[in-house]
């Protein structure tokens, strides 16, 4: 019965490491598709995004210099950071200004791609004239929020704080200007009546005279029309209040994924009025996809180095612990197959750093196992050999833990690889050598 | 025995102070050896228009440059080349077109191929993301050390889990400079591993 219990186990382990590593095959679409999820790889492994810009020409010369190069290159990494980008790196030509920035491959690149040159100038200015009544300099902050009235539609809004000469600025400038959008809705509706009035006048020309009177009466002191940009686009100005310019970003919105557009774009444009303004324009030179210049040959001529390695430890286990060792080297191989399997289901990004603790875990595990059969080995009994490794391993591995778990939040790309490697590779190790070392040892003590 | 072990140890000591200050003075001199993506470097495109083998381009580039240099496919169709090496030639750029050029056919010309100029990445950009959270889990095992070993003395404790990290790292990169070891990809696992090794010591000892 025992004989057969090994037995299923070594089967199950084989079973699991035959799917992590063939994969399983099923016909699709009149071709073989491997059914098992594939590793996602980071940057280096893979190949990323690389967007070069450059200074736009007919630019005055007083502003092409390196220190104006770097307030651009300072802003882009500020707009990265605000846009939570995971894992970038940026170089600055200081001779010619051009920036070289290289992201990783995701939905997100595209956005970012586009905040790189993004203006977030803002600008109040009268419409027909495009006289500037308001600028970016008086602008201290941004920030977004979004209210929902009694009938469930939502509006996204953007606030623009202004300085002490903005609110100074605004003030005069909402006596003579329409800045509000319900002002300027209303100044347009008034002339376009106008206009269809006029157009009556020209046809009827019995009442031409009492109709011009009443017209130059309503019109006696029109406001004129302002306009609030940032970066391209024109935006309704909701409502000034003290030293806030609270600004509609979209329509009213009934539905939550409407709404979610729109505070998103409310935030992109909050975002990209704090990190500042370029000194320089800049304009796009390449957007491109690079592949990694790290083969798979190479890849795999690693795999292969780590295999002779592991298989050198097993046969020294197997030479040192005899059955035992047999039994913990094909336990150790269930774990590594195990473990790739999580990683891709759980999605864990796979960089250079994240091979590392890869290798790591293998090593802690591989340790542990050896502390168990040493421990056996002395006292021929397999609970107390497993219950004192615990013990003793376990203290040992709350560092690393931290280390873990603090790499695992700090947002980026690389550090996160190692520490959900090692989160989940200790979370393995913990469970795995329990239920299935553990059990594999417990069969052969009691034969 | 135990004379033996202080010897060892002491000779360990000197070993390493001389290894930190001979990668000190190395750094100060040349600087660290950076890999070649993030130097400033001269690079080509070459638009082959058709899917193409990176090794196959990878040989004609030793071949015509001699020295370091990177080839990387670009764009999803994986139809161009992007070559880059400290510097390139006008002579080495036409030659490398057209060695591609009797392997392939494609339409673009040595004539019409032009030598960009790639920024280099300075060391700190390529970094500075990892100072924080590495600050951060020092003061936690810091801490946790101080909770363990509290019995040791506090600050026995606390210089061993502060400078055993510090020391461990310095050689590191003592021996990176000296060896001229390229710094980029590589680095950081090397730093994570060796700060691990340099806690389990210091957890062992204790």
């Amino acid at each position: 019965m025992k004989k057969v219990k090994t037995i299923t186990i070594i089967l199950a382990i084989l079973l699991i490491t035959l799917v992590a590593f063939g994969g399983v095959y099923i016909k699709t679409k009149n071709r073989m598709e491997n059914k098992v999820k594939d590793y996602t790889l980071g940057r280096e492994l893979i190949g990323g995004r690389v967007i070069e810009i450059k200074v736009e020409d007919e630019q005055s010369a007083d502003i092409l210099n390196e220190e104006n190069y770097e307030i651009v290159k300072a802003t882009i990494e500020k707009r990265l950071n605000n846009l939570n980008a995971q894992d970038y790196t940026i170089s600055l030509n200081k001779e010619n200004g051009a920036i070289r920035v290289e992201l990783l491959e995701n939905q997100d690149a595209d956005n970012y791609a586009y905040y790189l040159v993004a203006s977030g100038k803002v600008e109040l200015k009268e419409k027909d004239t495009e006289n500037q009544l308001l600028d970016d300099s008086m602008v201290q902050k941004a920030t977004y929020t979004y209210s929902t009235n009694v009938s469930g539609t939502s509006q996204a809004y953007l606030n623009l704080k202004l300085t002490k000469e903005g609110q100074a600025k605004i003030a005069e400038v909402s006596q003579t200007y329409a800045v509000l959008g319900t002002e300027i809705d209303e100044i347009e509706a008034a002339k376009s009546g106008e206009e269809n009035s006029e157009n009556t006048e020209t046809t009827d020309t019995t009442d031409t005279t009492d109709t011009t009177n009443t017209t130059e009466e309503n019109t006696a002191e029109p406001k004129k029309i302002s306009v609030l940009t940032i970066g391209e686009d024109e935006y309704d100005i909701h409502e000034i209040d003290k030293n806030i310019i609270k600004v509609k970003i979209g329509g009213a919105a009934s539905d939550s994924s409407t709404l979610n557009n729109n505070v998103a774009k409310a935030a992109e444009l909050a975002m990209l009025i704090n990190s500042g303004k370029y000194p320089v324009e800049y304009d796009y030179n390449n957007n491109r996809y690079e592949y990694s210049n790290i083969s798979t040959n190479e890849l795999l001529y690693f795999a292969i180095a780590v295999l002779i390695i592991l298989v050198i430890i097993f046969v020294v286990l197997c030479i040192k612990y005899r059955v035992y060792g047999l039994l913990c080297s094909i336990s150790c191989i269930g774990f590594i197959s195990l473990l790739s399997l999580i990683l891709r289901y759980t999605n864990v990004l796979i960089s250079i750093e994240g091979i590392g603790a890869i290798l790591l875990v293998i090593a802690i595990n591989l340790k542990f196992e050896q502390l168990i059969l040493s421990k056996v080995q002395k006292t021929n009994l397999v609970n107390e050999a497993v219950k004192s490794t615990y013990k003793e391993v376990s203290l040992k591995m709350i560092p690393i833990a931290i280390l873990s778990i603090i790499f695992c939040l700090s947002g980026w790309a690389n550090l996160s690889s190692f520490g959900m490697v090692m989160f989940w590779g200790l979370i393995l190790i913990a469970v795995y050598n329990v239920i299935v070392t553990k059990t594999l040892l417990k069969l052969k003590e009691n034969k | 025995m135990k004379q033996l072990t202080e010897k060892s140890k002491k000779i360990c000591t000197i070993l390493i102070a001389l290894i930190i200050i001979a990668g000190v003075i190395v750094t100060i001199v040349f600087g660290f050896n950076k890999e070649l993506q993030y130097e400033q470097t001269q690079s080509i495109d070459i638009y082959i228009e058709q899917e193409v083998d990176a090794s196959k381009i990878k040989d004609i580039c030793n071949e015509v440059l001699k020295r370091t240099n990177m080839v990387q496919v670009v764009e999803i169709y994986e139809d161009m080349v992007e070559i880059r090496a400290k510097n390139i030639t006008e002579e080495e750029k036409n030659d490398i077109v057209n060695k591609v050029k009797e392997n392939y056919e494609f339409e673009q010309t040595a004539e019409n191929t032009t030598i960009d100029t790639i920024p280099e990445t300075r060391i700190r950009d390529m970094f500075k993301k990892y100072v924080i959270p590495f600050a951060i889990a020092e003061l936690l095992i810091i801490a946790y050390m101080l909770i363990k070993y509290h019995k040791d003395g506090i600050l026995k404790t606390l210089a061993k889990t502060i400078y055993v990290p510090v020391i461990g790292e310095l050689l590191l990169l003592s021996i990176i400079s000296i060896t001229r070891i390229p710094v980029g990809r590589f680095t950081p696992i090397m730093v994570i591993l060796m700060y691990i090794l340099t806690i389990f010591i210091i957890d062992k000892k204790e």
